[in-house]
């Protein structure tokens, strides 16, 4: 018993670590040695937003003691309605600080160690400390970057390198939790065609024949505001931002009869705002919680291996097993092949590769073995490799050559291979 | 248009402001600061507003012992020994600077059986860990006066919810875009605009931006006129008739985006047009008919829209006046949607004339329904949803538990109502002393046994991997379990308070082992 301790402080995990039980996990071994386990492993959680602030409670009371977790943001008024380690006072300050001091005050003998940064400016050194990895992002690059990058460092020889990434999500009344062990289960990116994509809208609409609120809104951000501030770009919280694109907006609405343009609409445009509330944020974060302290314990089997939470209309649970991809470019072989005319140019290579619902890439580089096809930086070679981009497919690689495909923003690298039709 | 609260932003854009509004009002009361009813109040308390009396009460007469501190966040080390539902309402009021929670240190059962009328200034109950005979008879007195009851639960991995009121309504349910465009009876105002434009005399550019429900509207009125007036009846027909609506297509035109529409949507146009069978059964309840001046606005509203369906609307609902988005040019668009809104605003005149006569007949002023409410009303009338739930004392003497015979969920439901009467019996929970798990698990079998028979269901279903898994709990609260049942009961007590989306009816039972949940009327 440690100091920070108290008698009965952890008799219902206690409980639970003590038995053994019909939905025990293999490996269950009850006792002393899965108490302290639980009580030394080390455990990240990405994010301490709406999902994080409930995760590090979570986690605090579930017996783990050495948390750490890294938010690049700092605390946004309407974070208030359901961050609840935040208050007014603590407006402007950085998110992972002040979560970690709320909860080490509340919960004694836990450490929470904050980084103020961005996931990206940690190496795999850093990451390969922890046991268990929790996300709690609202953001898709984000999590395909930590993705790929916890999956990538699992080496077969060595079981250490193998860590659990739990994912939660939510969106208004729906949420959803998901178990991820690398190269055994469905990863992140496995599954990345399950995403909705965010609404567009097509450029002609909002050019020439606007009908909706939000086409006005979007000719004042995208087309109307570049023209009046060329240098500036728009910062969703700033109200003299949201308050000229909402006058533009409504000028252009009278022009053309369109009502219904108001300054909640246009920011919820403009930041493509989700909405967001406690209760579905301490639904989704306590699963994910509770998957780590299965993970940790063994003491039952775990979620197999995605809830999806929906909560608008009645309660409804959907548990299922996603399957892994055989050619996922984080956990598969990275192999994708192409139908493609040759006649066609590298350009339009370029525009199949950014539609492909699969994959995702965003800014796309592009090299066989024998030459950079395009290169998107340094800028030298973009100069260089630009003017492939109106070649013919025909001209520049052989049917059934090797390209490899990096995307900057992604740390993921995929074959392609074309077949000539 | 100014900016709405921007702490309240991302809640609003859900159920906005008059959901927010009907929140503020609510006077919450936690019976018992488990762990699972701190973590239901500390979701709302974060929104919840600055009112007086206090928005929420916790009623507990136990002291903190350190395994309530810790399990629960809002209890620490400083209130082992101290009443807990001081220092929990105490911890709770910190979440929000502008909200005070008050405690009443009084044993809930003694509050029950000697001053029932306490519960009666709330509007809404969560009970959690009391025993089987207090929780009947406080779910009694909440039927009687009227007061939702949420009844949490978090045990082992296990936790259970159950939503006891005697009708909630529903005007805004949220299922997705109402789509009403009457294809198949344009009001007059619509089928003149209709008529009026010649879609031969177009050319190339404006026939590709020719509105699909123009289309559509014509195509059906060609078809009705070649069919004595019948719709698209069989597959054939339905396929001919797709046919004849990408006939509309200009023989120049290379952007055919609207006349995909109009093919993707073609069944709507041959699907009559009529009253939602849910809606309908709304409008045949008898409680739209005996109207007094208590009468809620809700039967008040129906019974003004049954007289509207009656007479203007000729059996059919108000038209709801919004339109999707559709290929089209900004006029087109624009005067299609002005037409739908205004027939939209006429229609819900007429109902709000019905209403002010009731209103009138029964002494209430007319005002004291907003015009705001009524549109809200018109619009939704197609997706209005009432739920009566069953009582707790039903589901306690008959339940209907025998529909769900094999399934697994359903088992831990009989585990928890299992472990109630185990306490009842033998003044502690199953599994407690870890000496007695093999004697406590034969105990809760005979327990199982007894309930299934009481309500006249077969005996032998519950396998004994549950019964095992239930006394291994020894009747312990983990929090995640009680953080994941205090979110699903605040996401409830939303919907319960602000009329909005549409709670669950009437039990739901989540297992924290596969991570899955299933809801049930017993």
């Amino acid at each position: 018993m440690s100091h920070h301790d108290w008698p009965d402080r952890w008799k219902d995990l206690y409980t639970y670590l003590e038995r053994p039980g019909p939905f025990e996990n293999d490996g269950f071994e009850p006792g002393d040695a899965v108490k302290d386990f639980l009580h030394s492993c080390k455990i990240l959680v990405i994010g301490a937003g709406g999902l994080g602030c409930e995760l590090l409670k979570d986690l605090a009371l579930s017996g783990f003691r050495d948390i750490h977790v890294i938010d690049m943001d700092t605390i946004d008024v309407s974070n208030l309605n359901r961050q609840f380690l935040f208050r007014h006072k603590d407006v402007g300050k950085p998110k992972a600080i002040v979560a970690a001091e709320f909860v080490m005050n509340r919960v004694p003998g836990v450490t929470v160690t904050p980084y103020f940064g961005k996931i990206q400016d940690k190496d795999e050194e850093y990451y390969k400390q922890f046991s268990i990895i929790i996300c709690g992002l609202d953001s898709v690059e984000a999590r395909r970057w930590a993705n790929a990058t916890i999956v990538g460092m699992f080496d077969e020889g060595d079981p250490e390198t193998l860590k659990p990434i739990i994912d939660g999500g939510t969106e208004g009344f729906k949420g959803q939790s998901r178990v991820i062990l690398p190269r055994i289960s469905a990863c992140y990116e496995c599954s990345l065609d399950m995403q909705t994509k965010p609404t567009t809208f097509p450029m002609c609409t909002i050019a020439n024949t606007p009908r909706l609120p939000e086409h006005c809104i979007e000719w004042a951000s995208s087309v109307a505001w570049p023209k009046a501030f060329p240098d500036k770009k728009i910062d969703g919280d700033d109200p003299d931002h949201i308050k000229w694109l909402l006058n533009t907006a409504l000028d252009r609405g009278r022009e053309f009869n369109i009502t219904g343009i108001t300054y909640t609409l246009t920011q919820g445009v403009v930041k493509n705002i989700i909405p967001a509330i406690a209760s579905t944020n301490a639904i989704v974060a306590a699963s994910c919680a509770n998957e780590a302290f299965k993970i940790a314990t063994n003491c039952t089997t775990y979620m197999c291996n995605y809830m999806m939470y929906v909560g608008d209309d009645s309660v409804y649970t959907y548990t299922f097993e996603l399957q892994r991809k055989d050619e996922c470019p984080v956990c598969g072989s990275a192999q994708i092949k192409l139908r493609i005319d040759p006649e066609k140019t590298l350009s339009e290579l370029l525009d199949m590769l950014l539609d492909t619902q699969e994959v995702q890439l965003k800014a796309p580089s592009l090299r066989t073995a024998a030459k950079s096809l395009f290169m998107q930086a340094p800028p030298m070679l973009l100069e260089m490799t630009r003017p492939n981009l109106d070649r013919k497919i025909r001209d520049l690689v052989a049917p059934g050559e090797e390209i490899t495909i990096t995307d900057a923003n992604i740390p993921i690298s995929l074959q392609l291979t074309l077949e000539f039709i | 248009m100014e900016p709405q609260p921007l702490k309240y932003d991302r809640q609003l854009r859900l159920w906005h402001a008059h959901g927010q509004q009907r929140r503020h009002l609510a006077r919450i009361c936690l019976v018992n600061a488990a762990a699972v009813g701190a973590e239901a109040v500390k979701n709302l308390a974060s929104a919840l507003s600055p009112s007086s009396p206090p928005p929420f009460t916790v009623v507990d007469d136990a002291l903190v012992s350190g395994a309530h501190a810790g399990r629960n966040f809002f209890l620490d080390r400083s209130s082992i020994g101290k009443p807990r539902a001081e220092a929990l309402a105490a911890l709770l009021a910190e979440l929000n600077d502008e909200v005070s929670g008050s405690a009443v240190v009084r044993s809930p059962a003694d509050i029950i059986a000697s001053s029932p009328d306490f519960f009666r200034q709330f509007s809404l109950v969560i009970a959690t860990e009391l025993p089987e005979n207090d929780l009947r008879a406080l779910a009694r007195i909440c039927w009687d006066a009227d007061v939702a009851l949420v009844v949490a639960r978090a045990y082992g991995f296990t936790g259970y919810a159950r939503i006891v009121r005697r009708e909630h309504t529903i005007i805004e349910a949220h299922r997705g875009p109402i789509s009403d465009f009457r294809f198949d009876c344009p009001f007059p105002a619509l089928a003149s605009h209709v008529a009026s434009i010649d879609h031969t005399a177009l050319d190339s550019m404006a026939s590709s931006h020719l509105p699909f429900v123009v289309i559509l509207i014509k195509a059906l009125a060609q078809w009705r006129a070649s069919h004595n007036g019948a719709l698209p009846a069989n597959r054939n027909e339905q396929a001919e008739f797709k046919q004849l609506v990408s006939s509309f297509k200009h023989p120049q035109s290379v952007d055919d985006e609207n006349i995909v529409e109009a093919v993707a949507n073609a069944y709507r146009a041959y699907t009559p047009t009529k009253i939602p069978a849910d809606v309908a059964a709304i409008l045949a309840d008898p409680a739209a008919d005996s109207l007094s001046p208590e009468t809620p606005d809700f039967w008040l509203l129906v019974a003004a829209l049954k007289r509207f369906v009656a007479h203007e609307g000729n059996g059919l609902l108000p038209v709801a006046g919004s339109l999707p988005d559709m290929k089209s040019d900004t006029d087109s668009f624009v005067k299609l949607q002005q037409i739908y809104r205004a027939k939209a605003r006429e229609d819900t005149a007429l109902v709000r004339a019905h209403l002010d006569h009731i209103l009138v007949a029964v002494g209430r002023s007319t005002d004291s329904i907003s015009d705001e409410l009524v549109d809200r009303f018109c619009k939704n009338s197609s997706a209005l949803a009432v739920i009566r739930y069953r009582s707790l004392e039903d589901e306690y003497t008959a339940n209907r538990g025998a529909q769900y015979a094999g399934d697994d969920h359903s088992n831990f439901y009989w585990m928890l109502r299992a472990a109630d009467r185990f306490r009842t019996l033998h003044g502690r929970l199953p599994g407690t002393d870890a000496a007695l798990l093999v004697e406590d698990a034969d105990k809760v079998a005979a327990v199982v046994a007894d309930l299934r028979s009481e309500n006249g269901l077969p005996s032998t279903v519950v396998p004994d991997s549950h019964i095992t898994e239930l006394v291994r709990a020894g009747g312990c609260e983990l929090h995640n379990i009680a953080a994941i049942m205090g979110g699903i009961v605040s996401q409830e007590v939303i919907k319960l308070l602000t009329h909005q989306y549409v709670p669950a009816n009437h039990t739901v039972v989540f297992n924290g082992v596969p991570s899955s949940s299933s809801v049930y009327q017993f």
